[in-house]
C-alpha cells in the first residue's frame, strides 16, 4: 500500500525541523553583520572629510564621535572592530546552517557580547535609532536560538512595547526625581523627593493648591461617574428590552459617539451653550425672554454636561452587554419567591449586573480623570484640573516637566489603587 | 419556518424573551430611551446643520451654503495635516495589526518566558490615563534625543494601538475551536500552514474588526498626538485644537463633520463584518 | 518484527495527575485494535501521543519501529478522526477532504480524483461542495473519515468517531468503517467506552482504568478469559462469588459464605487463599427439581446425574426472580443466605422453555472451565 510519509526518513526530517530555527538564527546574524559593516562604510566614506576643519553642520552622530576620538586613530579602532565583528557574524551564521549545538552555544555568547557592544556604540556615538536596531536583531538572535515559536511569535510586539511603553511610564518615575529648568529639559543630578514635597505643601498664602487640585479632580470625575451610570442603566435597560434587530441598530447608534473624536463632540456643546449660541440666540431673539445672554460656558455645569456627554457611551455599552445577557429566569425565581420588583432590583439585578457597573465606571472613571479638553472648551479653563496642570507642564515653555512628571505618577497610583479597590469591592457581590 | 415558530412562542409565552419591566412606569423607560439618544445625537446634529451655514456666527442659521467647506479643502494647512493623519492612522493600523495579532497568538497558544507579565502590558492602556501615556512618552523622547516629528506620533499611536489591537484579536482567538489547528497539523500541515489556511481565515474578521477600530482611534486621537508631534505634523484633531483657540471659525465645523463621517463610516463597517463572523460561527 | 505502533511504558502527567500511566502496547498492521475504558481514564491522552498533539512525560512511541518523540505532529504518517470531527467551518467538503493532500503538494489532477473516490467511499459524493455546518451528524462524521482516509496513512486513529450518532445509526456506522478498514487495510485505533461497540468491531481490545491498561487481548479472550475482576466486570455481565480456596487438586474447589462449595478452572492460586469466582450469566445453566407431577427430585442424584452426562458441576438453590427480556430469561438464583447469581436461559420458542416460577428449587450447574478464578 502506498504511503505518503515512509518512515524510513523519519529520522532525518525531526533534524530538519530543528534546523529551521537555527537557520532563521543565521540570517539574524548576518542581517546584524550587514548593519555593522554599513555603520562601517558610513564611518570611513564620511569621516575623511569630516576630518577637515570648518564642516560642522549636519554630523552624523558616529561621524561627530570619531573625530572626537580624535582622527585617524580612533577610525581605525573602531572601524577594525566592525569589520572583525562583522566577519564573526558572518562566519557563525555559516557554522549555524549547518546545525551545530556548539555554534549555538557561541551565538548565545555572541549575541551577549553584540548587547554589550550596542550599548557601547550608543555611549560613545548617542545615536539612540541604531543601537535600538541593532540591540533589538541581537535579542532576536537569542529569541530563534530558544527555539520557542511563542517567544518568536511575542519578540516584536514585547519589544516595541517593552521600550515605548513600558519604558517610558517607569521614566516618568525617575524624571519625577529630578529638577525642571528653565530650558524645559530635567536635571537629574540630584535625585530627590523635592517634588512630591512641593506637590504636599502649600503655595504663598493660597493653601494646599495642588493637593486641592487632586480632590477636585478625583470629585468630578466621581460625579461624573455616578451621574452616566444613573442615565446609563435605564438606558440600557431600555436598549436591552428591544427587538432583536432593533436592538442593533440602537448598538450601533451608541458606537458611533464612542468611536468619535471626544474633542469634536465636545466642540458640537459650545455652539450650542455660546454666548451666541443657539440656546442664547433662541431664548433672546425669537423668544425675547431674555435680553442678556446666559453664562452658560465656563462653569461647573457645563463642564459636567461636557463630560457626561463624552464619556456616557462608555458606560452605557459594557451595562448593555452585562443586561442583554442576563439570564430573565433569574428575575422570573426571585418574584416567584416573593420578591417585589424593587427587592428583585436590588437583590438580584443589580448583583448579576455588577460586571458592568465595574467595567462601565472604570472605563468612564479613568479618562475623566486626566481630562483637560472639555475643561479648556467648555470649562473655559476656569476649573483647574490635573489634565489641566500637566498639558501647562509639558505643553507651554514655561512648564517644569520634572514636578508634571511627579503628578503623572501621583495619577497613575491612584488609578491603579482605585481600580483595585473598585475590583475587589465589585467582585464579593458579582457571581455572572 | 423560524418566523412561524418564533411567533408561535410569542403568543403561548408572551413574556419569556422580553425582560420584564421594573414598574417605573410604563412610559418611565421609552422616555429615558428617547431622551437618551437626543442628548446623543443633537449635538452632533447641530453640528452637521451648522457646517452648511453660509453666515460666519456661530449659532445663527443664515442659509445654505458649502463655503466653508471650500475653504476648509483651500487651506493648505488643513490639507497638510490631512496628510499627516491618514498617512500616521495607515501606518499604524498596519504595524500595530502585525504587532497585535502576533502578540494575542502568542499570548493565546504558547508558554513562553515573560508571558504573565507581557499580557498584563498590553491591559495597561486600559487603567493609565492617555494623558499619562502621552507625558511618559514626551519625557522619553526628548532624553532619547529624538526630535518630535510624524514618526514619534507613528510610533505612539502604535504603542496603543498594538494593545488594542491584541485585546480584540484574543477576543475572536478565544471563540476559536483549538481542534481545528490540531486538525490541520493531523493533516501534514506545518505550523505556518495550519495558521495561514485555518487559523488566519476563522480570525480574519477580528483581525479587520480590530483594523478598523484601530484606525479609527488613530484619526481621532488626540492628547497623545497633541504631546508627541512636532510643530509641523499635526493631525487633524490637533489641529482643530489649536484652531479653537485661536478664535472660532466655521471651517471647524466643517473638519469636524468630514472626521466624522470617516469615523462613523469605520465604525458602522467594523460592526457589521464583526456581526457576520459572529452569526458564520454560530451557524457552524 | 515491529510493529505498526508501539508504546513503552508511555505515561503522561498533567501536572501531579497521572493521566497515562506506564502504558506498553504493540499493535500490528492492518489490526482493528480498540482502547476501552470508562470516561476519563485516558484513552484520549494516549491517542493524542500516538498523533503527536502531547508529548509524553516518560516512555516512548514507535512508529514502524522508529522513535518519534521529536516528530511533530504534522509530519508523523497518521491520521485522527476528531471526537466531534474538527471539519473545518470556512471549507467546503471537499476543500476539506483536499486538505491534507494540498499540504503534501500533490498534483491537482490527483488531489480531485482521490478527493472524489474518498467521498465515494463515504457515499458523500454529492454533499462535496456543502459547508460543514450544512450537514447532519452522520455526514460530518463520515467527511471526517473521508478527510482521513484519503491521505492513506498507515495508521488512523478515531477518536470515540460515533459517539455523537443516534443508537441505530451508530450500529450502522460500525458496520460500515469494520468493512471498510477491511478492505483498506489500514491499522486503527479506536478509541470508545462503548463496550459491545469495542467487542463487535475490533481485533484486540486494550482495557484502560485510571490510566493503566489492565489486559490487552481479542475479544473472545478478554471476554472468556479476564484477568482481573474489574476486566470480567467491564465487559458483559458476571457473577462475582467471594470465597476461600480449599482444595486446588485438579479442579479448584471455593467453599462460598462457608456453606456451598463451587467447582471452578483449575488455578495456581494455594489453598486457603481468598479469592473470587467469575462465572458469566449465560453460562450457567437451571434444571428444575420439580418434576411434571409437581413433586420434588433428588439433588444429590441429579447433580451426579448431570456430572457423568454432561461433564458439569452444580449447586442448589431457590428461584427469587425472573425476568422476562425478550431474548432470554434472566433469573436469580439464591445460593446461601448472602449469596445470589444470575443465570441467563436462552428463549428457544420449543417446549423446552419451561418457566421457573419464583421459589422454585433448582440445581445451577455450568461446565468447570467456565468458572474462572480471579485473584483481587
Ligand atoms: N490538558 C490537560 N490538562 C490536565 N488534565 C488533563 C488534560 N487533558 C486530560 N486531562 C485529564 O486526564 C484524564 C484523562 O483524560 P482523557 O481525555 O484521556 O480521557 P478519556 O479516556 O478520553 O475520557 P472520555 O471518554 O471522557 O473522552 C482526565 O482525568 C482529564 O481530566
Ligand atoms: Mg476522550
Amino acid at each position: 500500500m502506498a504511503t505518503i510519509a515512509a518512515s524510513r526518513d523519519l529520522g532525518a526530517r525531526v533534524g530538519a525541523y530543528r534546523l529551521r530555527f537555527d537557520r532563521a538564527a543565521a540570517w539574524l546574524a548576518w542581517a546584524s553583520g550587514l548593519i555593522w559593516v554599513v555603520l562601517l562604510l558610513r564611518g570611513i566614506l564620511f569621516t575623511p572629510w569630516l576630518l577637515q576643519p570648518g564642516i560642522e553642520n549636519e554630523l552624523m552622530p558616529l561621524e561627530a564621535s570619531l573625530r572626537d576620538l580624535g582622527a585617524s586613530h580612533g577610525a581605525l579602532w573602531i572601524g577594525g572592530g566592525l569589520l572583525l565583528f562583522a566577519a564573526v557574524d558572518v562566519g557563525l551564521g555559516l557554522w549555524l546552517r549547518q546545525g551545530s549545538g556548539r555554534a549555538r552555544t557561541a551565538a548565545f555568547i555572541r549575541a551577549a557580547v553584540g548587547l554589550g557592544l550596542c550599548a557601547a556604540y550608543y555611549l560613545i556615538t548617542r545615536d539612540f535609532v541604531s543601537a535600538l536596531v541593532l540591540a533589538a536583531i541581537q535579542g532576536g538572535i537569542v529569541v530563534f536560538l530558544t527555539r520557542n515559536s511563542g517567544l518568536m511569535l511575542a519578540y516584536p510586539s514585547m519589544v516595541f512595547l517593552g521600550i515605548f511603553f513600558v519604558v517610558p511610564l517607569f521614566s516618568v518615575l525617575a524624571f519625577s526625581l529630578g529638577k525642571g529648568t528653565a530650558l524645559g529639559t530635567v536635571n537629574l543630578d540630584a535625585p530627590g523627593l523635592h517634588n512630591y514635597a512641593r506637590l504636599l505643601s502649600p503655595v504663598g498664602n493660597s493653601g494646599l493648591v495642588y493637593v486641592t487640585i487632586i480632590a477636585r479632580t478625583v470629585l468630578i470625575a466621581l460625579a461624573n461617574t455616578l451621574i452616566c451610570l444613573l442615565i446609563a442603566y435605564p438606558f440600557a435597560w431600555w436598549m436591552a428590552r428591544q427587538p432583536e434587530r432593533m436592538r442593533n441598530i440602537l448598538m450601533m447608534l451608541v458606537m458611533i459617539p464612542f468611536w468619535t473624536n471626544l474633542l469634536i463632540r465636545t466642540y458640537a456643546w459650545l455652539i450650542i451653550l455660546r454666548k451666541d449660541g443657539l440656546i442664547n440666540n433662541f431664548l433672546m431673539d425669537v423668544l425675547g425672554v431674555i435680553d442678556k445672554p446666559l453664562e452658560m460656558t465656563n462653569t461647573l455645569g457645563a463642564l459636567l454636561l461636557g463630560l457626561v456627554y463624552g464619556y456616557l457611551p462608555y458606560m452605557i455599552l459594557p451595562l448593555y452587554t452585562t443586561i442583554e445577557r442576563l439570564d430573565k429566569r433569574y428575575i422570573e425565581a426571585s418574584s416567584d419567591l416573593y420578591a417585589t420588583p424593587w427587592q428583585s432590583f436590588w437583590r438580584v439585578i443589580l448583583p448579576l449586573t455588577m460586571p458592568g457597573i465595574i467595567a462601565g465606571s472604570i472605563l468612564v472613571f479613568i479618562p475623566s480623570v486626566g481630562t483637560y479638553v472639555v475643561t479648556n472648551v467648555l470649562g473655559g479653563g476656569k476649573i483647574y484640573l490635573i489634565g489641566n496642570l500637566l498639558e501647562q507642564q509639558f505643553m507651554t515653555s514655561n512648564g517644569d516637566k520634572a514636578f508634571g512628571a511627579a503628578f503623572g505618577v501621583v495619577l497613575t497610583v491612584l488609578m491603579l489603587i482605585g481600580t483595585m479597590v473598585y475590583f475587589r469591592m465589585g467582585r464579593k457581590d458579582a457571581y455572572a | 419556518m423560524t418566523q412561524l415558530t418564533t411567533r408561535a412562542t410569542t403568543t403561548t409565552l408572551p413574556r419569556v424573551r422580553a425582560l420584564p419591566r421594573l414598574h417605573l412606569g410604563r412610559l418611565a423607560l421609552p422616555t429615558i430611551g428617547v431622551l437618551g439618544f437626543a442628548f446623543l445625537y443633537i449635538p452632533i446634529v447641530v453640528l452637521v446643520i451648522f457646517s452648511f451655514n453660509s453666515g460666519a456666527r456661530l449659532g445663527q442659521w443664515e442659509g445654505f451654503s458649502l463655503r466653508w467647506y471650500e475653504s476648509m479643502f483651500g487651506d493648505r494647512r488643513i490639507m497638510a495635516s490631512f496628510e499627516v493623519s491618514m498617512w500616521v492612522a495607515v501606518m499604524s493600523t498596519a504595524i500595530a495589526t502585525v504587532l497585535g495579532t502576533t502578540a494575542a497568538l502568542a499570548l493565546d497558544r504558547f508558554k513562553f518566558p515573560g508571558r504573565v507579565t507581557f499580557d498584563s502590558v498590553l491591559y495597561l492602556p486600559v487603567i493609565i490615563p492617555d494623558i499619562v501615556m502621552a507625558l511618559s512618552l514626551l519625557l522619553f523622547f526628548s532624553s532619547a534625543n529624538m526630535s518630535l516629528n510624524r514618526y514619534t506620533v507613528l510610533i505612539g499611536h502604535v504603542a496603543f494601538n498594538t494593545a488594542f489591537v491584541s485585546v480584540v484579536v484574543r477576543a475572536r482567538l478565544a471563540t476559536l475551536d483549538r481542534r481545528l489547528e490540531e486538525a490541520a497539523a493531523d493533516l501534514y500541515a506545518s505550523p505556518f500552514a495550519a495558521f495561514r489556511r485555518i487559523t488566519l481565515p476563522l480570525l480574519m474578521p477580528g483581525i479587520v474588526a480590530g483594523a478598523l477600530m484601530a484606525f479609527t482611534m488613530s484619526l481621532d486621537e488626540f492628547v497623545i498626538t497633541s504631546f508627541i508631534s512636532g510643530q509641523g505634523d499635526t493631525t487633524i484633531p490637533v489641529r482643530i485644537y489649536s484652531m479653537l483657540r485661536f478664535g472660532l471659525k466655521p471651517e471647524v465645523n466643517a473638519l469636524a463633520v468630514v472626521i466624522l463621517t470617516i469615523s462613523s463610516v469605520l465604525v458602522v463597517i467594523s460592526l457589521v463584518l464583526q456581526g457576520r463572523s459572529q452569526s458564520v460561527t454560530a451557524a457552524s | 518484527m515491529t510493529y505498526a505502533v508501539e508504546l513503552v511504558q508511555v505515561t503522561k502527567a498533567f501536572g501531579d495527575y497521572t493521566a497515562v500511566d506506564q502504558v506498553s502496547l504493540q499493535i500490528k498492521d492492518g489490526e482493528f485494535f480498540s482502547l476501552l475504558g470508562p470516561s476519563g481514564c485516558g484513552k484520549t491522552t494516549t491517542l493524542r501521543m500516538i498523533a503527536g498533539f502531547e508529548s509524553p512525560t516518560q516512555g516512548e512511541i514507535l512508529l514502524h519501529g522508529q522513535p518519534v518523540a521529536d516528530l511533530p505532529a504534522f509530519k508523523r504518517p497518521v491520521n485522527t478522526v476528531f471526537q466531534n470531527y474538527a471539519l473545518f467551518p470556512h471549507m467546503t467538503v471537499a476543500g476539506n477532504v483536499a486538505f491534507g493532500l494540498e499540504m503534501l503538494h500533490t498534483p491537482r489532477t490527483e488531489i480531485n480524483q482521490r478527493v472524489a473516490e474518498a467521498l465515494a467511499l463515504v457515499r458523500m459524493s454529492e454533499f462535496a461542495n456543502r459547508r460543514p455546518h450544512q450537514l447532519s451528524g452522520g455526514q460530518q462524521q463520515r467527511v471526517a473519515l473521508a478527510r482521513a482516509l484519503v491521505n492513506r496513512p498507515e495508521v488512523l486513529l478515531l477518536d470515540e468517531p460515533l459517539g455523537a450518532l443516534d443508537l441505530k445509526l451508530r450500529k450502522q456506522m460500525q458496520l460500515e468503517l469494520k468493512q471498510m478498514q477491511s478492505e483498506i487495510g489500514i491499522t486503527f485505533i479506536y478509541v470508545t467506552h462503548d463496550q459491545e461497540e469495542a467487542l463487535t468491531m475490533s481485533d484486540r481490545i486494550a482495557v484502560m482504568s485510571k490510566g493503566k491498561v489492565l489486559q490487552c487481548a481479542p475479544p473472545r479472550e478478554l471476554y472468556e478469559r479476564p484477568l482481573s475482576r474489574y476486566v470480567a466486570d467491564f465487559i458483559g455481565e458476571t457473577n462475582f462469588l467471594d470465597g476461600t480456596l480449599i482444595s486446588s487438586n485438579g479442579h479448584a474447589e471455593v467453599l462460598i459464605d462457608g456453606i456451598v462449595k463451587v467447582i471452578a478452572a483449575p488455578s495456581s492460586v494455594e489453598q486457603g487463599a481468598v479469592v473470587t469466582v467469575a462465572i458469566r450469566p449465560e453460562k450457567l445453566n437451571l434444571f428444575s427439581l420439580r418434576d411434571e407431577e409437581g413433586s420434588l427430585l433428588d439433588a444429590d442424584s441429579k447433580a451426579r446425574q448431570l456430572e457423568a452426562e454432561e461433564g458439569c458441576v452444580s449447586i442448589q438453590g431457590t428461584v427469587r426472580e425472573s425476568i422476562y427480556i425478550g431474548t432470554d430469561t434472566r433469573y436469580v438464583v439464591q445460593l446461601t443466605d448472602k449469596t445470589q447469581v444470575v443465570a441467563r436461559m436462552q428463549n428457544f420458542g420449543t417446549r423446552f422453555d419451561h418457566y421457573l416460577p419464583k421459589g422454585e428449587p433448582v440445581l445451577v450447574y455450568w461446565s468447570v472451565e467456565n468458572a474462572r478464578i480471579l485473584l483481587d
